[in-house]
């Protein structure tokens, strides 16, 4: 089974600590992800540096748009955005708007099923309307209710859609191979690298793992 | 009486910034919208909030996780009301309440795409958030739906917390909307799409007040 790839996402709200951030990490990772309350302090302006400084690497902006699909999307992906996600609780309109804007632009439309009650039919419906990318993930406020992501992983990865499957949600050293056994495509890392004293080594940490598992 | 708000919704941090100075004067609030806001990030707040003091600012954050996290700085930096999505874990919703309290600000919750609308207004009322949006969506107009029947709903629930709509209200429709308990009335392209924003936005607040 082909390796998942590994998605550093990058929550500090500070511009200059998650461009220094990136640096540490991005030896070790295939995609950069600007997160959501980073992106909406700092800008598309961070989106433009960011891919200036790793034109080698996915560059992942999570967006989590709501409404106004296309519009939202667009200057992103014209920015240099590979992939920008839309919220699986948003209108069929919204999510067929970045579909659609990623598409014209030959980039890929994440659905982020957090908070999503029917998972599987919003995961069937989006992968029906062209969603490129189905993202499993348990927020940071569920993760402090102690939920994790790794039953819904599950549960998608066995309902076989023709997409890419990106889980998210805490995942860190001592639970990534159990994670990447589960099949998906992308893992997704924040904490366990960015709240490291040690990132670089963190990073390298997750990349062995990933490698072995 | 309903108080008016105006939605910020170009990309462009100039064109944000004059058109905010022809409506500021005939508008309650100013709205950053979400597409403005994730383009231009905070630095637009800031600068919003240095030339319009006699406005109350709304950052449309539609936050969906991190709650508390995400609008904070937000609130630091001199918004008046944040919005959280009413499809975001309650947990999230919280969150956002409790910064905005911290800083003496308010809460929106915004109920666009909310399957159940009468359940969580009861839920998110019951956490203390502030306002509660009837929202219908850009991509839901462009399907033909309007918040009246949303408004309706949600006002006869009789909770007590203000009601801001949004979703094409025009002038013809803001007496409509402030006779069914509006709070809050916002538009949008009813004003920067008119020949005259400035005269657009007096005869709706006029209406409104």
């Amino acid at each position: 089974m082909a390796k998942p790839l590994i998605q550093v996402a990058l929550d500090s709200l500070d511009y200059d600590q998650t461009l220094a951030l990136a640096r540490q990490a991005a030896p070790y990772v295939d995609i950069i992800e600007i997160g959501t309350p980073c992106l909406k302090v700092n800008g598309l302006a961070l989106v433009k540096a960011m891919k200036a400084a790793h034109p080698d690497k996915l560059l992942f902006v999570d967006l989590k748009t709501m409404d106004a699909g296309y519009y939202e999307a667009e200057p992103f992906f014209k920015a240099g955005a590979d992939i920008t996600t839309v919220l699986g609780t948003a209108d069929m309109g919204t999510i067929k708007g970045v579909v659609d804007v990623a598409n014209a632009y030959g980039k890929q439309a994440q659905v982020d099923l957090i908070n999503v009650k029917d998972k599987a039919k919003v995961a069937a419906e989006a992968a029906k309307m062209g969603a490129h990318i189905i993202g499993i993930h348990t927020g940071i406020d569920q993760q402090l209710a102690g939920q994790t992501p790794f039953a819904d992983l599950a549960a998608l990865v066995a309902q076989g859609l023709p997409v890419k499957i990106s889980v998210a949600g805490g995942i860190k050293q001592s639970t990534v191979q159990q994670v990447v056994q589960a099949g998906p495509s992308i893992v997704v890392v924040g904490g366990a690298i960015t709240g490291s004293n040690a990132p670089e080594t963190s990073s390298r940490e997750i990349r062995e793992l990933v490698t072995s598992a | 009486m309903a108080l008016t708000q105006m939605a910020l919704d170009s990309l462009d941090f100039d064109a944000t910034v004059a058109l905010a100075e022809k409506v500021a004067p005939h508008v309650d609030i100013l709205e950053i919208g979400t597409p403005c806001i994730k383009h231009n990030g905070i630095k637009l707040l800031e600068t919003l909030r240095a030339k319009f003091p006699n406005n109350k600012i709304l950052v449309d954050l539609k936050t969906m996780d991190a709650g508390e996290y995400e609008a904070t700085p937000f609130y630091a930096a001199g918004a008046d009301i944040c919005t959280v999505l009413g499809t975001a874990d309650l947990g999230t919703i919280k969150g956002v309440i409790k910064a905005a309290n911290g800083y003496g600000k308010q809460a929106q919750v915004d109920l666009i795409n909310v399957a159940d609308k009468a359940t969580r207004t009861k839920e998110v009322a019951a956490l203390g958030a502030h306002i509660i949006g009837v929202h219908t969506g850009l991509d839901q107009q462009a399907a033909g739906q309007t918040p009246f029947a949303d408004l309706a709903l949600v006002q006869a629930l009789n909770l007590g917390v203000t009601i801001s709509v949004a979703g094409g209200v025009k002038a013809a429709t803001v007496k409509q909307v402030k006779d069914a308990g509006a709070g809050i009335i916002v538009a949008g392209a009813a004003i920067y799409g008119a020949a005259d924003p400035a005269a657009s936005a007096a005869e709706i607040t006029a209406l409104a007040h």
